[in-house]
């Protein structure tokens, strides 16, 4: 039997809707891609930084601290050493953490002290990070503890984004959900607001001074603000690396107890 | 000049020659660091008699890297007011050679052993500072071996070659003559340490010890004469999480010779709250030397704000009804720079073996560099 023109029609019309939903489905990813990309775009083998921490008190009195951070994913799960350089009152000051595990090392005190799982929800060396939301940050990612729903992007310092919710998978976690605005061609966070357990803002993050390096899309700064204490950290990267060979013998308490 | 003090120069002088002479066999890695602390302390004594003290503190650290290790030496300097009374002591003075899977640190150490806080039943091998009983012991001459077998284990074994009395005298009563062990080669004291990190979430040690006690013991005898007691000490600590709450354990059991046996036992746990409070509390149960019943609670919060801190530590002696308040205040007054005020009250009778303090209020002023 042959098709009327009608059904000719129809038959081009369904086949044109069918490609546009397909294309609309790649132009829109899951809420589940995104926070992938997000922390595959984070996430590196091995990378060496050295950092700049400023810390503006509500008063606005600046205090400056220096450090450098090895960190690695491996089998055993990600592992990051911090050591600050600078000032002297915390110069040697180290944090090391390997899967579950952290210790502290204090040069007045002169060993290493495991610190519980409650460390990682303070603040990070008088920071307005806790040491979780640096881990997050830093490579560690969202997926293992949040939820993600899909938000309406915005444009964002020029650029368009895309707008996650992250909804804590657990409990008593640090936050009641987060709000994140992801890049849509480089897959870095823009920005990051942390919602207290009443569900009001307690401070947000924005990243600056995107940058290529080693091939890998980094922000060189990140400026965190308390918005109800009204401190502020600003963390710079001065130094990155991400072709250098960690060994694991740097992981170790050994290596922390050294102080350098 | 006392022989033990003698005994400590000659050391000295073998130490620093070691350290000269040895540097042209190691590749430096970096240019030397200098680097240290000035504390200035105002102490008013609140009980009468009502005393005002002023205490400068300059502490001085040397190190120098190599690929393979360092040396570091400390000194202390210090002068106190009213008195006039300045020292100059060198506080560790070793050198760290850093193997393949071994580490090694030979000189004039502190030894840290233990996972409670401040009071550590398993560290005997620096006797206490009599003038700072609850701070860091004092510095030995020894030797220190880690050795690194396989994955999270680590064996440690520590020789002491002289022993460092805490006291020349009974606090109290400077006629009962203490007699100190002669600073030779067979008065030489051990320790063995086995520990494993980080094994399922769990850091723990058993640790021996053979020498002497850290405080002298009165004997009961005709005429009254102290003396340092040779003692075995075993010993075990670990450290974990049990959710989110940190809990340390520390135990000891002392076998000194001609004498009964007795133990000491710490229990603690610490948490930290969102808002960067942190509350830690550890409780000690033993007898002491004299066979007393010792059962002491440790309480302490803090709380860090941008540029303030504030810290309160307390001890309760449970047994003697002697108690501490350490409230202290602090404020970052620029980069490296604190100035803290505090107060430290004593209630009762003694907290232990050494001299009872004053109460005092007291502001210090502490820069790093």
């Amino acid at each position: 039997m042959k098709q009327t023109w009608i059904q000719k029609i129809s038959l081009l019309i369904l086949i044109f809707s069918l490609f546009r939903v397909g294309a609309q489905a790649e132009a829109a990813p899951s809420a589940q891609d995104l926070l992938a990309r997000l922390d595959q775009a984070a996430r590196a083998e091995a990378k060496v930084m050295r950092q700049s921490m400023t810390l503006i008190s509500p008063g606005g009195q600046e205090r400056k601290r220096e450090m450098m951070t090895w960190s690695k994913q491996s089998d055993q799960g990600d592992q990051m050493l911090a050591r600050f350089l600078a000032p002297a009152d915390v110069k040697g000051t180290g944090i090391l953490m390997s899967a579950e595990d952290m210790w502290l090392y204090l040069p007045a005190l002169g060993r290493a002290r495991r610190v519980a799982g409650h460390a990682k929800k303070g603040s990070f060396m008088g920071s307005d990070l806790s040491y979780a939301d640096l881990e997050q940050i830093s490579g560690g990612g969202f997926g293992e503890s949040y939820e993600p729903l899909l938000l309406e992007g915005e444009e964002l310092e020029g650029t368009d984004t895309f707008a996650l919710k992250l909804v804590p998978l657990q409990e008593g976690g640090d936050y009641s959900f987060l709000k994140i605005w992801i890049e849509s061609q480089l897959w870095l966070p823009r920005k990051i607001e942390y919602y207290d357990h009443q569900e009001t803002l307690l401070k947000h993050l924005t990243t600056w001074e995107l940058r290529e390096i080693e091939g890998r899309w980094v922000a060189l700064k990140m400026v965190i603000k308390d918005v109800q204490k009204g401190s502020e950290t600003i963390l710079e990267i001065k130094e990155v690396s991400f072709s250098e060979e960690i060994d694991d013998s740097v992981f170790t308490t050994r290596n922390l107890e050294r102080g350098r | 000049m006392s022989k033990q003090s003698a005994e400590n120069k000659l050391l000295l002088s073998i130490l620093i020659a070691v350290l000269v002479l040895g540097m042209p066999f190691f590749k430096a890695e970096a240019n030397a660091v200098l680097d240290g602390e000035l504390k200035s302390l105002i102490r008013l004594q609140t009980s009468s008699p009502r005393v005002f003290q002023a205490e400068q503190n300059l502490l001085l650290n040397w190190q120098q890297y190599f690929k393979t290790g360092l040396f570091h030496i400390a000194l202390d300097a210090s002068y106190q007011w009213p008195g006039g009374e300045g020292t100059l002591a060198l506080d560790q003075a070793y050198f760290d050679y850093y193997g393949g899977n071994f580490d090694l640190r030979l000189g004039r150490q502190r030894f840290l052993w233990g996972t409670a806080l401040q009071i550590n039943p398993s560290s005997i091998l620096n006797p206490p500072n009599p003038r700072d009983p609850w701070g860091a012991g004092l510095p030995v001459y020894g030797l220190n071996l880690d050795y690194y077998p396989w994955g999270p284990f680590q064996l440690t074994a520590v020789y002491l070659p002289f022993f460092r009395p805490a006291l020349e005298a009974i606090p109290g009563q400077p006629q009962i003559p203490v007699e100190i062990p002669e600073p030779v080669w067979e008065e030489g004291q051990f320790a063995l340490k086995l520990a494993a990190l980080g094994i399922g979430g769990t850091d723990f040690s058993l640790s021996y010890f053979r020498g002497r006690e850290n405080l002298p013991t009165l004997h009961s005898v005709s005429p009254p004469q102290a003396s340092y007691r040779e003692v075995q000490i075993a010993a075990a600590d670990l450290a974990t999480a049990w959710g989110d709450l940190g809990i340390w354990a520390e135990g000891a059991a002392y076998f000194p010779k001609g004498g009964d046996p007795y133990f000491q036992a710490i229990l603690g746990g610490e948490y930290g709250f969102r808002n960067g409070l942190l509350l830690w509390t550890q409780y000690l149960q033993g007898r002491d030397k004299s066979q007393k019943t010792q059962k002491m609670l440790f309480c302490g919060a803090q709380q860090t704000f941008a540029l303030w801190e504030w810290r309160l530590a307390s001890l309760y002696n449970l047994d003697q009804k002697g108690y501490l308040f350490n409230p202290e205040l602090s404020f970052s007054l620029a980069e490296a720079a604190v100035l803290s005020l505090g107060a430290r009250y004593f209630g009762k009778d003694p907290l232990g073996p050494l001299p009872p303090e004053e109460n005092s209020i007291y502001a210090q002023v502490k820069v790093s560099f």
